[in-house]
């Protein structure tokens, strides 16, 4: 209780090291679980370990990129209406067929006064689309999926 | 001839039972409800079958149940035009109540100032005293910072005494003290756990009741100067501050002294300008009432008021925010029968582990006096992210023994696959002679619990 505890930024699966120590926190608040997720679909699942038997099984890590689809989903990082089109000048963001770049914005939400870019999670052609454009679109929605380059 | 109302579309911000419960209410009413939920309960009932559902976040509750500003901005673009936020999560939090009067929506609830005037429980005490309600004899304000001062107020109130935290409630932040001797370390621990854990140190003392009864009364109160109270309910099972098993009326208790305490509390609503549901909990020991704190919201166990009043608490919570008169008069109400809920968690019934998972079977119990609140069905799952609370079984007889009966019969019928669930714990509660005669005190259930696992 006398410092805060702070998780590392989960941008990328934390070190092995980092996941040691968040297991050992873990165990000292008296949870038996933890459960990551960020916005790119990156997913971590620890497991603290029963007993007195400190990593031994290990950490059960998980990652949905392990199982490599052959597209990847874009999903939304928040909820809102989906804007597929810039609505200055009516484009298209991202049609079927556009090569984007890791990072990319594809589309918007809007949410009144205020807009949440989606981005896309890695660098590839956009192969579907699949929500409706002016669509209220809940959070982790699957827009579109894009064929990684 | 239809009656103009205020609002059309009703947003619930909760989950599981009370979502569905609402929901019901809304329905009934003719309202439209729209469910926002986590990515977890998209397959939950209510979300299913609300006439908008949107999901706002992830499965943790800090992202989605209690992230105020989603469910604000969730509202506008549904086009909901009131939120009820059910129990726990926001259903308390003053802050919420006011953004969300302040986006122009309908907060079915108390006003923001009754929330915070209530949530701190120094306030709320010096309020009840202000309009006769009976308090537990204590500190009746913030504890000072003087050592001496402390000391004294302690010797005066008689040990043991319980050093409270004033942004607490609900069990937490409080800590007893038996001996003159550890007072002033639990007073620095206890300020340093209220700092940390409700950004206030502010504490107070009270005496601290060794063998009390957990009653509570209900009230409802419109917008027209019309409070009522609704009888009592005696939540006094209890482990570690949770209620497990709730009655109405409690047993063993005079009417008149009852109804002394409830027009007491109405008074207290009435001068406060209380709007909507609340409940006013008790302690009781040696036939003396005294308030601990006041709810500000709807409670799990309502339905056992339901049941023994024949009155809707949750549909008339939204005639008051619609600004409808109350119906009836205090005269009218009346305790009819005896009710009884057991509150059924995903959890093994005597290790209280949570017990999550898809629920492959789901067998439910009926017959006369029998009503489930529940969201569960057949192959859904149940989420480990939150409370347990997967149904509350509910029997209403004649009297308290006829209750009883048709509880044991419902129990046993229940059938439930997959998940772990405490059935057996009621059950067994249920043979219990200090249960079955009525009128045990607050810590019976942890002192069964300790005999059963030490014998």
């Amino acid at each position: 209780m006398e410092k805060p505890v702070t998780l590392p930024h989960f941008d990328t699966l934390p070190s092995p090291q980092e996941i040691v120590q968040i297991t050992h926190w873990l165990q000292q608040a008296g949870l038996h679980e933890l459960e990551l997720k960020n916005s790119q679909g990156l997913h971590l699942r620890l497991v603290a370990g029963r007993g007195s038997q400190p990593a031994n099984p290990p950490p059960n890590v998980q990652t949905t990129e392990a199982a490599e689809p052959a597209t990847t989903p874009v999903t939304t990082p928040y909820f809102g209406h989906l804007l597929l089109q810039d609505p200055a000048t009516q484009k298209a963001f991202a049609p079927v067929g556009h090569t984007v770049r890791e990072g990319e914005s594809v589309a918007i939400l809007g949410l009144g006064s205020i807009t949440v870019a989606v981005h896309a999670p890695c660098a590839g052609v956009v192969s579907n689309i699949i929500a409706q454009e002016g669509e209220l679109v809940g959070y982790g929605r699957t827009i579109m999926s894009i064929k990684p380059a | 001839m239809t009656e103009p109302k205020h609002f059309q579309r009703v947003l619930i911000a909760n989950r599981g039972e009370i979502a569905l419960r609402i929901q019901r209410a809304c329905r009934q009413l003719g309202l439209e409800t729209v469910a926002v939920h986590s990515e977890a309960d998209a397959q939950s009932r209510h979300v299913l079958e609300a006439d908008i559902a949107l999901c706002i976040g992830p499965a943790s509750a800090a992202r989605s149940y209690l992230d105020a500003e989603a469910i604000i901005l969730a509202a506008r673009l549904t086009g909901a035009d009131a939120i009820h936020p059910g129990y726990g999560f926001l259903s308390e939090n003053a802050g919420f109540a006011e953004a969300v009067e302040a986006a122009g929506i309908h907060f079915i609830g108390p006003t923001p100032a009754s929330i915070r005037l209530m949530g701190d429980k120094i306030t709320a005490k010096q309020t009840m005293q202000a309009t006769g309600v009976p308090c537990v004899a204590g500190s009746d304000g913030p504890l000072p910072t003087d050592e001496q001062e402390v000391l004294a107020l302690a010797r005066k109130v008689g040990f043991p005494v319980i050093v409270k935290a004033s942004g607490g409630g609900g069990g937490r932040g409080m800590r007893v003290v038996w001996k003159e001797e550890d007072l002033l370390k639990a007073v620095a621990l206890t300020r340093k756990e209220a700092q940390q854990a409700f950004g206030n140190p502010t504490l107070y003392l009270e005496c601290f009741m060794q063998k009390p009864r957990h009653i509570e009364i209900q009230v409802l109160c419109d917008t027209h100067g019309n409070a009522l109270w609704l009888g009592a309910r005696d939540c006094s099972l209890q482990r570690r501050h949770q209620k497990v098993l709730e009655e109405a009326p409690p047993p063993g208790i005079p009417p008149e002294l009852i109804a002394d305490i409830g027009q007491r509390c109405a008074q207290a609503c009435n001068h406060i300008g209380y709007r909507g549901a609340g409940t006013f909990e008790f302690l009781y020991e040696d036939g003396v009432f005294a308030f601990i704190e006041m709810n500000t919201r709807l409670q799990v166990e309502h339905p056992v008021t339901e049941e023994t009043t024949g009155l809707d608490i949750v549909c008339a919570q939204i005639e008051i925010a619609q600004g409808k008169p109350l119906a009836i008069k205090q005269e009218d109400v009346q305790t009819i029968g005896h009710a009884i809920e057991c509150r059924i968690n995903a959890e093994n019934p005597f290790s209280f582990s949570p017990s999550p998972g898809p629920v492959t079977k789901w067998d439910l119990p009926g017959g006369a006096g029998i009503r489930l609140d529940t969201h569960i069905t057949q192959g859904s799952t149940v989420q480990p992210y939150y409370d347990s609370l997967i149904a509350k079984v509910i029997a209403h007889g004649a009297t308290r023994t006829e209750a009883i009966r048709r509880l044991k019969v419902a129990l046993a019928e229940m059938q439930v696959e997959g998940i772990e669930t405490n059935i057996p714990l009621h059950q067994a509660l249920l043979e219990d002679k200090g249960v079955l005669d009525g009128g045990v005190d607050i810590h019976h259930l942890e002192h069964w619990l300790e005999k059963r696992s030490h014998p």
